[in-house]
């Protein structure tokens, strides 16, 4: 009898230190997830200091100006209505299209390209970039840290009766995966 | 107590002075390493070769006392010893006496080495940037208190200290041997090099990368206690690197996969040019530094045997040189510090209108 009842002392410390090992992970995830939040809302607030120094020579270019700074409203509107995951990352991702596309044009004006304002906010959007990366990165390893323990027994139990699940790791999307076409930037 | 002495023996790097092979030199010389040696070293030599005539006359002298009277002084001493049965005293009284001679035989060439290094290096050196060349450095005894990835050590010395700038970067790099006491003798726990680099920004993290040393030397690492690994996504810097950090993110800004080839490249080039023995980093407040550990003694240009006018060495100076203030451009630190900058001024509003 007294073994039996060690044995069931013992089954459940292990079973409560797997459960506190699974809810620190999953809190890790989530502290990485809003991590990404704060690069993105980083690159949101220094994209219009990007479009006040293009605005003024790249007159020929008012129509992606005006679609840069659209998208960076619904972007700010559905994080703060705070929007479901996918609505707002689709945004992010189309804002991040746009905002690549408006640094590859800069490429056309050489008085632009060339001037110390331009020079700089290029650095930091690319040290934005670098950030969100790293956020991402950051939450995808997280994310596989809570995978490997909600996934192999008897994490997988503990982990459906506490309602912990994993959520889908950061990847790239179907058109940043597909091969560039230089064309399209070269004319 | 044979082998501590023994390792004494070595730790005075007795043959350090004898005339070696000369080293095989393929890099080809650049025309502005050659506009250098011819307009600014060769004009000195005359003088250098005379004073190297003048330490080689001290060093012959002394060596004569240590061939002629030390070494039979040394073997009777011993023979007597034996005589009497007391081995310990035949053996530990002649060696430490030869150990002592020794030193003071190859002064007038450490002193030759140290004023030879003093008139070229500092001119070498200005081919690469705004340095500044010593023969000792301004060591700080504290430094394994104020980084992780320097060992603990209670014996130090350094030599062939190179100071500047590189654009907005500050460079200091210096050799380094540490040592810690043991019961009756010291260790060696750190010789190589060791390159510091100020930045213009501050990093925000605190990451230690160190050699993985497996899951149980990993435990044992400084900095395991209070900094969580960074589980990172290149296989390669996995294998050979176990990095730790306060930050995740920020350890993940630093070491972005381009750092990381960055950072086995340069491992991968110091293991091939100068026998290193696997790199270590640390970012800490504005400060990145690197330990180098390798087996070999950089910048030694020349020794007592060899004529002033000999330069062949040169070439293989300049390489070592080249290959350490480079450390910044092959990691791409200046870019990162661009970046920041560019960030810090948007952010401050300090840009011109």
């Amino acid at each position: 009898m007294s073994i039996v009842l060690v044995v069931l002392g013992v089954v459940l410390v292990v079973g409560y230190l797997w459960y506190v090992s699974i809810i620190k992970r999953r809190n890790a995830m989530q502290e990485a997830f809003s991590g990404i939040d704060v690069q993105l809302k980083k690159r949101a607030d220094l994209i219009p200091n990007i479009l006040k120094i293009a605005a003024k020579f790249m007159a020929h270019e008012r129509e992606l100006l005006e679609e840069v700074t659209r998208l960076r409203s619904e972007v700010l509107q559905a994080a703060d209505a705070k929007a479901d995951q996918e609505t707002r990352f689709a945004l992010e991702q189309q804002l991040e299209s746009k905002m690549g596309s408006l640094l590859v044009s800069v490429e056309n004006y050489p008085e632009l390209k060339s001037q110390e304002n331009m020079l700089a906010a290029q650095h930091a959007y690319a040290d934005v970039e670098e950030h969100i990366s790293a956020a991402r990165r950051s939450y995808n390893a997280a994310n596989r840290g809570l995978r490997d323990s909600i996934q192999v027994f008897p994490g997988n139990i503990i982990a459906s009766i506490a309602g912990v699940t994993a959520m889908p790791f950061f990847e790239a999307s179907s058109a940043d995966r597909a091969p560039v076409d230089a064309n399209q930037y070269l004319g | 107590m044979i082998i501590p002495l023994l390792n004494s023996l070595g730790a005075l790097n007795l043959l350090r002075f004898r005339p070696k092979q000369a080293p095989v030199n393929d890099s080809p010389i650049s025309d502005e390493l050659r506009a250098v040696i011819e307009e600014r070293i060769k004009p000195g030599l005359d003088q250098l070769e005379a004073q190297r005539q003048h330490y080689f006359e001290q060093y012959e002298k002394r060596e004569k006392v240590l061939k002629y009277f030390a070494f039979p002084a040394a073997l009777v001493f011993g023979g007597v010893q034996l005589a009497n049965l007391h081995l310990f005293e035949a053996l530990l009284y002649p060696l430490l006496a030869l150990l002592f001679v020794n030193h003071w035989v190859n002064k007038p060439a450490r002193d030759y080495i140290a004023h030879y290094k003093s008139s070229v290096l500092p001119i070498l050196v200005k081919l690469y940037g705004d340095f500044t060349y010593a023969p000792k450095s301004e060591f700080d005894p504290e430094l394994d208190s104020r980084f992780k990835v320097v060992p603990r050590f209670e014996r130090w010395s350094s030599e062939d200290a190179i100071k500047g700038k590189l654009d907005d970067i500050g460079f200091e790099f210096c050799e380094l041997h540490l040592k810690v006491k043991t019961k009756d003798s010291t260790r060696t726990v750190f010789k190589g090099g060791m390159i510091s680099l100020t930045m213009p920004f501050e990093f925000g993290a605190h990451v230690i990368m160190h050699k993985d040393k497996g899951a149980l030397g990993n435990l044992f690492a400084r900095g395991a206690l209070t900094h969580q690994t960074v589980a990172l996504e290149n296989p390669n810097f996995e294998a050979r690197y176990e990095v730790r950090a306060n930050d995740q993110q920020l350890a993940r800004y630093i070491l972005s996969p381009a750092m990381m080839e960055r950072l086995i490249a340069l491992d991968d080039l110091f293991r091939e040019n100068v026998q290193g023995s696997g790199l270590m980093c640390e970012f800490v407040g504005n400060t990145a530094l690197l330990m180098l550990p390798y087996s070999g003694n950089l910048m030694e240009p020349t020794d007592i045997h060899t004529s002033a006018y000999e330069l062949e060495k040169l070439p293989l100076i300049a390489q070592e040189i080249a290959l350490l203030s480079g450390v910044v451009e092959q990691l791409k630190l200046d870019y990162m510090a661009t970046r920041k900058l560019a960030m810090r001024q948007l952010s401050q509003g300090t840009l011109s209108k």
